[in-house]
């Protein structure tokens, strides 16, 4: 283990020019750390900008301004030449299975693209690298080899993208809302399989998802985003027992476990406020109780709690504020 | 005793399809009490949306085949007229959707849309219907409703969209709301400002509810009854206390186990569900979860297990994880 980390991300911000020439920033001066192993859990709701945050990392487009640096390597301030060959270090997996994969390639041209376009090894030992992959994922290679996308279930095409993913053994993992599009008892399947695999093998996750209980079953730590911005950061079960931004209090308490029943109250109203034209300071102030003057008038740093637990909010929660509803 | 509101009586449903007979939904039986919440929960493919749009007929004719009763207030749905229908749909019995934006007409304002149930099924004037809108908005949470009038869909947040349909289908106060998966689009804040909203406006007009779902969470907060369905049957029905604190069939439990739990410690491996649901086009001669469960015996490929009544709730498994005896 280096003290250099697995992807350092620094005051990454992305944004767009609307047609109108306004511009929106999903993604507002963001900056984190991810281990060697470990795997980091983005959540925060539709328009949070945690799925432009990630193709940021992949630079799919690069990022309006910051770096992004994989095992201490710049990946943004590169010839387009030196970046290409970093991320190969970085793969991604996305959200719907079906249309991530091209349905007229077979399944194993498909898992064997990255080696192609590497131009990596021979055809015997690529063709068993394939196999491997394939295996390693949960299938009978010979079963699935000629199969197209269509034949296969949602399931089971994630599983693809996953082992096209490890092909070229990457540093980093992103993925982007994995299980979102998947039955209960499949999900469980491919959490499972994450699971094995990251105990096998050594590479980092981040892994982003709107769904907390996914989170808390995977992830290391957790990042909790507001339009754009990272409000909380810490252990997985720090952030879940003892969260310090009322806007995590408010998402975690919208969630029932089973058999829970529901309150009379909802626990955050209002919608999402509109990135044209965001609050100014803090950007959760508008639906907040605890909102004053201050928090119009300074956007809150991310401040430690502790060492490794840090949120930006001027009126953070104390200790019994924060405590959940008992679990069942 | 109340009687029930809603009776299904037997009700299958197959499409002819060009890849065969698809049984979509399977002897399904079950009885809506007025006031009360019925959850009724599956995975992808188990039938459960089939089924609540085939209460409201609201399947092709050319390809769907129906048996079974539909009874509502005593009159069989399944044997109305296409006008008798008309008026039940929208008005006694109302329905909304997963998906706000392809269900709401993308060219007509808010206040159109609504009108035109408020005209069709009550014949209210402009200036009453124009009334009655805003009011019905105020109530679902919509904030200066009068502006929001002339608004139309695509200007609407995903919430406020979900919101507007429940005020088309709360217009004509149904006694009945069939809700097909009404928050499974929509963030979890949103998602629970939308529960918390149905079940006020149900303790207010009194209406029973339909409640079709994925996520056994959220039914566990709403429903006073969950109902389990795997391969177009009911495999397991409850009320929702008693569904929590046991499972009788063995799907159910796997369901349940399979998901993790937000506010547990981060355990090890879920208990996932090896193999994949049954082919609708081919549903095997024994139980439909056979090939998947862990309690599986001999006797569970041979014939379809029938459902079994226990005091207040009914299981269709011959191998129950509880000692019913």
């Amino acid at each position: 283990m280096t003290d250099i980390p697995a992807l350092e991300v620094s005051h990454l911000v992305r944004n767009f020019r609307r047609p109108d020439r306004r511009v929106v920033t999903p993604v507002d001066d963001v900056s984190f750390t991810l281990a060697h192993d470990e795997t980091l859990g983005l959540v925060g709701e539709s328009g949070c900008g945690k799925s432009t945050l990630a193709r940021a990392l992949m630079q799919l487009p690069p990022p309006t301004a910051g770096t992004v640096k994989i095992s201490g390597e710049d990946l943004t301030h590169q010839s387009a030449s030196a970046r290409r060959e970093l991320r190969r270090k970085l793969q991604m997996v996305f959200q719907d299975p079906i249309s991530s994969l091209n349905p007229r390639r077979r399944i194993a041209d498909v898992v064997a693209e990255p080696l192609e376009i590497w131009g990596m090894g021979g055809a015997e030992q690529n063709r068993q690298h394939v196999i491997d992959a394939l295996s390693e994922v949960g299938f009978d290679a010979e079963t699935v080899w000629s199969r197209r996308p269509h034949e296969m279930s949602g399931g089971q095409c994630q599983r693809v993208a996953i082992a096209r993913a490890l092909m070229l053994e990457p540093k980093v993992l992103v993925l982007d809302e994995p299980v979102s599009a998947l039955d209960v008892s499949v999900q469980a399947q491919i959490l499972n399989l994450l699971l094995d695999i990251k105990s096998r093998r050594s590479f980092s996750m981040i892994f982003i998802s709107h769904d907390l209980a996914v989170i808390r079953n995977i992830c290391d730590r957790v990042a909790v985003m507001y339009l754009g911005r990272i409000v909380e950061i810490g252990k997985t079960e720090d952030v879940y027992r003892n969260p310090q931004h009322p806007y995590t209090k408010a998402l975690l308490g919208s969630v029932l476990a089973p058999g829970q029943k529901l309150p009379d109250e909802e626990v955050l109203s209002g919608d999402l406020p509109s990135l044209i034209d965001p609050p100014s300071g803090c950007r959760f102030r508008t639906r907040c109780t605890r909102a004053t003057e201050r928090c119009a008038a300074e956007a809150p740093q991310l401040t430690a709690k502790d060492a490794e637990h840090f949120a930006a909010c001027h009126h953070r929660l104390g200790r019994n504020e924060a405590a959940q509803r008992p679990s069942i | 005793m109340t009687e029930p509101l809603l009776q299904v009586r037997d009700l299958s449903i197959r499409f002819d399809t060009p890849r065969g007979l698809v049984h979509a939904v399977n002897n399904v039986s079950f009885n809506l009490m007025p006031g009360r919440t019925l959850a009724i929960v599956g995975e992808s493919g188990s039938g459960k949306s089939v089924l609540s749009r085939a209460i409201l007929r609201l399947l092709p004719d050319a390809t769907a085949r129906r048996s079974g009763q539909i009874l509502f207030d005593g009159k069989d749905l399944a044997s109305l007229g296409e006008a008798e229908l008309r008026k039940v749909r929208g008005k006694d019995i109302a329905m909304i959707f997963q998906d706000p934006m392809s269900s709401l007409n993308p060219v007509l304002t808010i206040e159109r849309q609504i009108g035109e149930v408020l005209e069709l099924h009550l014949g209210l004037a402009a200036a009453a219907r124009r009334q009655r809108t805003i009011e019905l908005l105020t109530s679902v949470g919509i904030a200066s409703a009068e502006q929001r009038l002339k608004e139309y869909p695509h200007q609407l947040s995903g919430g406020l969209r979900q919101r507007v349909m429940i005020a088309m289908a709360l217009a004509c106060r149904p006694r009945i709301l069939i809700a097909d998966e009404p928050t499974t689009a929509l963030d979890v804040t949103i998602q629970m400002q939308i529960l918390v909203l149905l079940k006020r406006q149900q303790r207010e007009t009194g209406m029973s509810m339909i409640f079709i779902s994925h996520d056994l969470a959220a039914v566990g907060g709403i429903a006073d009854e969950v109902a389990v369905m795997y391969g177009g049957r009911f495999v397991e029905q409850a009320p929702t206390e008693r569904f929590f604190k046991t499972r009788l069939m063995p799907y159910s439990e796997a369901l349940l186990k399979a998901r993790p739990n937000p506010f547990a410690p981060r355990g090890a491996r879920l208990e996932a569900i090896a193999g994949r649901p049954p082919d609708l086009t081919a549903l095997p001669p024994g139980c439909s979860f056979a090939a998947r469960c862990t309690h599986q015996q001999p006797d569970c490929l041979r014939s379809v297990p029938p459902m079994t009544a226990l005091s207040d709730r009914r299981y269709a498994c011959f191998h129950p994880l509880v000692s019913v005896a």
